[in-house]
């Protein structure tokens, strides 16, 4: 069985970096991108089966790719996990979970917090690599 | 006012040589006065001498050869400054009321009839006229001064307005500046604790759980500092709605158990079945019982317990407290241990860290919950730490609502009461209350009345008008993602602080749920 693949988009490299590492030792390939527009194209290539999005990212954010993402075959069915660093993210998480987010975490969250919300949507059986 | 003047400048317009020759001779003779006479006998020669010179006065027949006097007013109107008031004095011919009244009208001062003129008559006439322009350039020059003044508070107003955003997005961004790395610094401990990098030594693997935890500690600081300076400039948003008293402590259980076990301490629960739901930020609750929490593991001697504790208090609150074993507090430490960056005790700090913002904040997170802080300590005792909170149910949070107001030093002026309905009927008012919660500031008080179909909204404001049209303007920039509704704003009572009681409140709530079930 192939694996299940991951696209997480940050403008942070470095957090994209360590949640690769994470995601890939537990079996998953996962391609980065920095910003919503590079994630879209990647999307479009690889359709993946689960997008990590930030919210914030400049010129195009988590919530801007998914609204692009809207009505495109293929991509507006993959479930959305969004972080974001944002003091109150109250708001937020209401405008998230109207575009059907699967999960809205705060930074920093706790890794395994993370990989329980994407156990939910790929179950870890699934991983048996 | 024309005494105190050297030479008083009239213009004399008049083609009747008997007329003039009476107001110079009547004026040449003004004990109280000197008079510089200007003359001539056509209007448009008048009007340029008035230009030119700029009389104190002007006496002006009505029937000139080239104008009548409200010809000659009409066009000196024109070609002046639009100053309003002009310093004439009309003398018509007798028996010729309507004259004198469209004199009036064209905007002379005082009109005197022909004939009748005594000579005091003429000069009280002048120096009235002196006198009522003179006032009339006064008064407008105040009014002017005053637009000037009130424009320029309207520019401060919004100057600070601008501020006040700037700050919120300026504390929200750093914000975001500190929790991205944060979150970096955690990953890359745990991935390397984790062996994802290669194998690690015990020594290493230990190391590493010293960064988890700074970083953690960190995280909780930033979030410290954040909420204290939002709290400084009025900016944090409060979004209070009911919760279980377990549903607030369920997101913190795991970490308040984690930090704990760090000295081997035990947390023991003892909530009291049966609780009320609460009124409050549940988030901001949290925060508020991690921070006693945290302040309680800090002071509590390895291997000891600290009890998690709520309870019913009284018939409008819930109370949830934090004992500990430490070694408790001196009665100056407990006057001062809510004030900012304070902590207490020199033998302490070695073993504190943080800002000391941590109490401080928990109190003023209370306070914006409608709740109070109580300590119970005694030196050698241990430390209890509690706070209230309002029951969920309306009499209760109007109570505690202006409790909370009445301790401010400053109470609002105005209170202003509305009702939110939106346009279009809505199962879930939910979205609409979170709209409220986020526009209102954290002292007002938004209350979803489900039977009315529309929101309860209180607030603090001496500009009713302003309050609703922001509302309105930020309803409107949000819409596209909120429905395609708009929102109908009544309001129900606008009263000084001091005037509005709890049964004002209690009479909208009522008012609000009856006109809906009439309707």
């Amino acid at each position: 069985m192939s694996k299940s693949q991951i696209l997480i988009a940050d403008d942070d490299e470095s957090l994209s970096t360590a949640l690769k590492i994470r995601l890939e030792s537990m079996g998953f390939e996962v391609v980065t991108a920095s910003n919503g527009v590079q994630a879209l194209e990647v999307a479009r290539e690889r359709t993946p089966d689960l997008l990590i999005l930030d919210v914030n990212m400049p010129g195009c954010g988590g919530f801007e790719l998914i609204e692009k993402m809207d009505g495109i075959q293929g991509l507006d069915s993959i479930p959305v996990i969004y972080i974001t660093g944002e003091a109150t993210p109250k708001e937020l998480f209401s405008t998230g979970e109207r575009l059907g987010a699967m999960a809205m975490m705060r930074k920093p969250f706790e890794t395994d917090a993370l990989i329980a919300n994407i156990h939910l949507i790929l179950p870890p059986m699934e991983q048996a690599a | 006012m024309g005494v105190d003047n050297p030479s008083l400048k009239i213009l004399i317009v008049d083609d009747n040589p008997d007329d003039i020759q009476f107001y110079t001779r009547v004026l040449s003779h003004d004990p109280d006065a000197q008079y510089t006479l200007i003359e001539s006998e056509v209007g448009e020669d008048g009007l340029r001498l008035y230009h030119e010179h700029h009389p104190d006065c002007v006496l002006l027949g009505f029937n000139l050869p080239d104008m009548d006097g409200v010809e000659f007013m009409r066009r000196l109107a024109q070609e002046g400054d639009g100053s309003g008031c002009l310093p004439v004095v009309m003398l018509t011919g007798q028996g010729n009321e309507a004259v004198a009244v469209e004199a009036m009208k064209s905007g002379v001062c005082d009109y005197l009839v022909k004939g009748d003129i005594t000579p005091d008559a003429l000069r009280r006439a002048i120096r009235n006229v002196i006198e009522k322009v003179s006032l009339e350039r006064k008064n407008r020059q105040l009014t002017q001064e005053l637009q000037i003044a009130n424009d320029g508070l309207i520019r401060k107003n919004k100057k600070l307005e601008e501020l006040t955003e700037t700050a919120h997005r300026f504390v929200d961004n750093v914000a975001h500046d500190f929790r991205t790395p944060l979150t970096v610094i955690k990953e890359f401990s745990s991935i390397i604790s984790d062996g994802l990098g290669g194998p690690v030594t015990e020594e290493q693997a230990e190391y590493l759980l010293f960064i988890t935890t700074a970083t953690r500690d960190l995280a909780q600081m930033v979030d410290d500092f954040l909420d204290s300076s939002k709290l400084k400039a009025r900016v944090l948003r409060i979004d209070r709605k009911p919760h279980s008293v377990d549903g607030v402590i369920q997101p913190i259980r795991s970490m308040l158990t984690t930090r704990a076990s760090a000295k081997k301490i035990r947390v023991v629960e003892r909530i009291q079945p049966n609780l009320p739901q609460v009124f409050a930020d549940a988030e901001k609750v949290a925060r508020v019982i991690m921070n006693l929490a945290v302040n309680a593991v800090k002071f509590s001697p390895e291997s000891s317990e600290i009890q998690l504790w709520a309870k019913r208090r009284g018939s409008g609150c819930v109370e949830i407290g934090i004992t500990d074993h430490g070694p408790g507090l001196t009665e100056e430490d407990l006057a001062v241990i809510f004030e900012r960056f304070k902590q207490v005790g020199d033998i302490q700090r070695a073993s504190t860290k943080g800002f000391g913002l941590g109490l401080n904040i928990a109190k003023e997170l209370v306070w914006l919950n409608l709740g109070t802080v109580n300590v119970q300590s005694q030196r050698g005792h241990g430390s209890t730490f509690s706070f209230t909170l309002p029951v969920c149910d309306q009499p209760a949070i109007i109570n505690q609502y202006f409790e909370r107001l009445d301790e401010l030093s400053e109470p609002p002026t105005h209170m202003v009461v509305l009702q939110v309905t939106p346009t279009v009927p809505l199962g879930d008012l939910e979205p609409l209350r979170l709209f409220l919660a986020s526009a209102c500031y954290p002292m007002d008080l938004v209350l979803k009345v489900p039977h009315a179909g529309s929101i309860l909204a209180v607030g603090s404001t001496g500009e009713p008008q302003q309050w609703i049209k922001r509302l309105e303007s930020a309803w409107s920039a949000n819409k596209k993602k909120r429905g395609a509704y708009d929102l109908r704003i009544h309001n129900m009572a606008w009263l000084p602080y001091a005037e509005i009681k709890k049964t004002d409140l209690m009479l909208a709530l009522r008012h609000m749920t009856e006109l809906r079930s009439c309707a």
